[in-house]
């Protein structure tokens, strides 16, 4: 038998009215499993450790501003890294 | 290096706060401390830019373990706007100056305490990845948008 698919949530709007939520329900039950985790066991869940290449390859790097550091992960890292701006 | 661990974030809390370091995770390792159910690397702290909180959070990073030179020491002391250290037990990304907050002292007005752990609020985790633009920010919006829908009602 199938999973019946949930719709998500109700909640009430700023005026007052019941408004139904439009957060979808595959994450509303992702959202409402990980509450009831212990902080320590999302932690867990939630870091990981895998390799990016060249921003993983220098033990410190600073940069006067954002906009520098912003500057030189588009010419420096992977796009796949997924780091460069629109 | 193995990944983040919980005990880890405990001893950020509790030598941050022995020093008198003021900061506040941000980024998804920020909204993972609000309960957002995702992945994530590095851990990224904004940390207030003023010389005393520099100096306090340069002694805290010691006792943690990073392995400081005195040239970057220096970069630390002074708060250059990003920093991302890979010398310690764990991988950590300082912010100074986050795209999309105009000042600690807004964030901190705003922040929220999980188990001791001081936390921006995701509307300024959100403001933060709206304002850099990346790919990788882009993609994580509608889930973190829709997160923080469910976060306000539960509060």
């Amino acid at each position: 038998m199938g999973r019946k698919k949930r719709e998500g949530f109700w909640r009430f709007s700023s005026s007052g009215s019941r408004v139904r939520s439009t957060v979808p329900g595959e994450w509303l039950e992702e959202f409402e499993a990980a509450a009831r985790r212990p902080l320590e066991t999302r932690i867990r869940y939630s870091f990981i450790r895998t390799y990016r290449p060249v921003l993983d390859d220098a033990p410190f790097r600073a940069f006067d501003t954002m906009e520098a550091y912003r500057r030189w992960c588009e010419e420096n890292l992977p796009d796949w890294l997924g780091y460069g701006r629109f | 290096m193995a990944a983040f661990e919980y005990r880890q974030a405990q001893e950020i809390r509790d030598v941050f706060k022995r020093h008198g370091c003021r900061y506040l995770f941000i980024g998804k390792s920020g909204a993972v401390l609000l309960g957002f159910p995702d992945t994530t690397q590095d851990v990224d702290l904004f940390v207030e830019r003023s010389p005393e909180n520099c100096r306090a959070l340069l002694v805290a990073l010691r006792e943690l373990g990073f392995a400081l030179t005195d040239e970057q020491a220096a970069a630390i002391e002074r708060g250059k706007d990003f920093i991302q250290l890979k010398n310690g037990p764990f991988d950590l990304d300082l912010v100074f100056a986050p795209d999309g907050i105009e000042r600690f002292e807004d964030a901190w007005q705003r922040h929220v305490e999980v188990e001791g752990f001081p936390v921006c609020h995701l509307d300024d985790i959100i403001a933060s990845k709206v304002a850099s633009n990346r790919q990788r920010d882009r993609e994580v919006l509608p889930r973190l948008r829709s997160f923080r829908e469910y976060w306000l009602r539960q509060r």
